[in-house]
């Protein structure tokens, strides 16, 4: 039985996933000449998936991390993505100073609501994104998104 | 001796202050990830548009110098490599930061790396005709061969099981795979319009190491590891010399593996990098301490990229390959001068040529004082608090990777990308050999699909790919690798349960 708390089986069961995923999107209804070199790597590493589930099949170790990672982490990932989705729209450095201060806000010691915290935390955001824009706008002219503002 | 009558050129005070400045940049914008070599020069040849070309050609060579090594410092202080020939770097560089030893990991690799870059130099001065007559012997089959040999280096890069690293390098190769089949031109894999340009080296580069350590330094917030990050000692540099001085086999390794690699058109620092670290592994009488913060592994790594740096303009001056991404935009910069590559350029244009290649040998001078002087004063970024540390990761690897191309889609490939690895990476799958997979993905399909044309119009394609001396060569290099990542991975396996 395939044990999925098992670091090992886990990862040779997930990579077989992806591996079958990309050669049935490789096979599929594809022209041979155009996805030879995708099918030949497809088959190479459903192969080696096989490999690794069967070297470690008798591996029944739970030695997989805690998955409670990403009750620490999602807060982070909202934050890249509503980044993401407003970052055309309101510009790079704009966005960007919102999302630099959440990410001080949401991981700092002090609480959100800490004033004190909150001006010295805008205040580095603001400062870095300062740095940036008369470095590589003024100086190097490297362009980002302007958005609305700038 | 043509290089020495011009050797005064290097001296007066509007080039040496070129020097300085491009130095001091190069290693500055080499330090942000995303900001390669090869857009750093990019970034600067407007600069030259009103030089004189032995002038230009200074700024250009200083810059491409200093930011191959400057890649190395976010490589060993955030695990993030400035560009991809530092990959490497910091498979080892970031675990002796996190043993509070960066500052002498900083300067193990601007030692390493002057003392490769000086190597690369002498060989560009001295070997220029016998390797670009080696270099125009690669062809489809050996350039197909040259990747093979560099994926199965991938096995035992970074990853502790040698099947897992060699599963990692393939995902590498599958994604590089998406966008234009590179002989049919017709689309693969294109499910969005934001996959229509495929998959870009540098995009890829940032998500795959930036987005994992964003969130694994949010996790650290979370888990209440605040303040200083990581114990920070100061160590002298000349004792870091002194050990960087006795460390023969490792600074040989990576200094023949980066001029040999060099050479090779199209193959890059990066390439040079991962194949010296391996090697000096391999011979290494304590293996099991690579990726634990192994000093051989910087030395072999920092000396291989830069010994890389003057050997891929031999083919780039003699017979206009660029040997290295970063090689084909210093090209733009030689034509916007008028200076044609070929076998008249030392001819019709010695002195500008000679001024320039000795102006790299001073570069390698102030890369190393700048750089020293840098990691004396780097060490504050260890001491950024962990959420301070990824905003600022997040942003700069979000610029970073628009500012290639301008291309919202290169963010959005870079943020999905950098998820999934921090995924894989709970599962023991490493970043190193899926970047790999990805730069050797178009040189091996590419050449593949045209040796395959090349033999089926001839003697067959298992006679073209099997046959010559270069290929023989190289396939028994490829299988006595694999059968060494096996061997070494089983020993491993015995001392470490012993």
């Amino acid at each position: 039985m395939i044990n999925l708390k098992n670091i090992e089986q886990a990862a040779a069961v997930y990579a077989l996933i992806a591996a079958s995923v990309f050669a049935f999107l490789s096979f599929y209804g594809t022209d041979g000449e155009t996805y030879l070199f995708p099918r030949i790597i497809a088959v190479v590493l459903a192969l080696m998936s096989v490999s690794l589930l069967i070297a470690n099949w008798s591996s029944k170790n739970d030695n997989r991390s805690d998955s409670g990672y990403f009750a620490e982490i999602w807060p982070g990932m909202v934050v890249g993505l509503v980044f993401l989705l407003v970052m055309e729209d309101l510009g790079f450095y704009v966005s960007s100073f919102f999302a630099f201060l959440a990410i001080l806000l949401l991981y700092g010691v002090r609480p959100i609501t800490d004033i004190k915290a909150l001006i010295m935390k805008s205040s580095a955001a603001l400062a870095f994104m300062a740095i940036l824009y008369f470095l590589f706008w003024n100086g190097l002219n490297v362009r980002t998104p302007t958005g609305i503002l700038f | 001796m043509d290089f020495i009558n011009y050797f005064g050129n290097v001296f007066t005070p509007y080039h040496l202050m070129l020097l300085l400045g491009g130095t001091t940049a190069g290693l500055m914008l080499g330090a942000l990830p995303g900001l390669s070599p090869t857009m750093a020069v990019a970034l600067i040849i407007p600069f030259t548009f009103h030089m004189q070309p032995d002038s230009g050609l200074i700024l250009l060579g200083a810059m491409y110098t200093a930011t191959v090594a400057g890649g190395a410092i976010s490589a060993i202080l955030v695990n993030v490599p400035g560009a991809p020939a530092n990959i490497a770097t910091a498979l080892d560089g970031h675990e002796m930061a996190r043993q509070g030893r960066a500052s002498e990991a900083l300067h193990f690799c601007f030692f390493s790396s002057f003392v490769g870059g000086i190597f690369g130099i002498l060989i560009l001065i001295f070997f220029t005709p016998p390797l670009a007559e080696l270099a125009l012997k690669f062809g489809p089959t050996e350039l197909f061969w040259i990747a093979i040999l560099g994926i199965t280096v991938i096995g035992t890069i970074g990853s502790k099981s040698v099947l897992k690293g060699l599963m990692a390098g393939l995902f590498g190769l599958a994604i590089s795979t998406i966008g234009d089949n590179p002989m049919l031109g017709e689309q693969r894999f294109v499910y969005s319009d934001h996959l229509e340009s495929g998959i870009h080296i540098v995009a890829a580069l940032i998500g795959l190491f930036a987005l994992p350590q964003i969130l694994t330094l949010l996790e650290e917030c979370r888990k209440g590891n605040r303040g200083s990050m990581y114990a920070l000692s100061q160590s002298r540099w000349y004792q870091s010399m002194n050990y960087n001085l006795r460390r023969a086999k490792a600074l040989t390794i990576g200094s023949f593996v980066g001029a040999i690699v060099g050479v090779i058109p199209g193959a890059g620092g990066q390439i040079a990098g991962l194949v010296a670290y391996d090697q000096v592994k391999k011979t290494s009488d304590n293996p099991l301490n690579f990726g634990q913060g192994e000093p051989d592994g910087i030395i072999a790594a920092e000396s291989a990229n830069n010994a890389m740096v003057g050997p891929s303009l031999v083919p780039l001056l003699t017979l206009s390959i660029p040997g290295s991404p970063t090689a084909a935009v210093l090209l733009g910069g030689l034509l916007i001068h008028g200076l044609f590559p070929g076998p008249d350029l030392f001819t019709m244009h010695g002195e500008v040529i000679w001024t320039f290649i000795d102006s790299l040998i001073v570069a390698q001078v102030f890369m190393l004082v700048i750089g020293l002087f840098l990691s004396r004063h780097s060490g504050w970024i260890m001491k950024v608090p962990p959420n301070y540390m990824a905003a600022s990761i997040l942003v700069l690897a979000v610029f970073g990777t628009y500012s290639i191309q301008s291309s919202y889609s290169d963010v959005l490939i870079m943020m999905v990308l950098g998820v999934i690895m921090y995924f894989a990476s709970k599962l023991g799958f490493s970043p190193a050999p899926v970047v790999l997979g990805i730069i050797l993905g178009p040189i091996a399909e590419d050449n593949f699909l045209q040796g395959k044309l090349i033999g089926e119009a001839g003697d067959g394609m298992f006679n073209y790919f099997f046959s010559g001396t270069i290929n023989l060569v190289l396939i028994l290099a490829t299988v006595g690798s694999i059968a060494y990542s096996v061997y070494a991975g089983h020993k491993m396996k015995k001392r470490a349960t012993a």
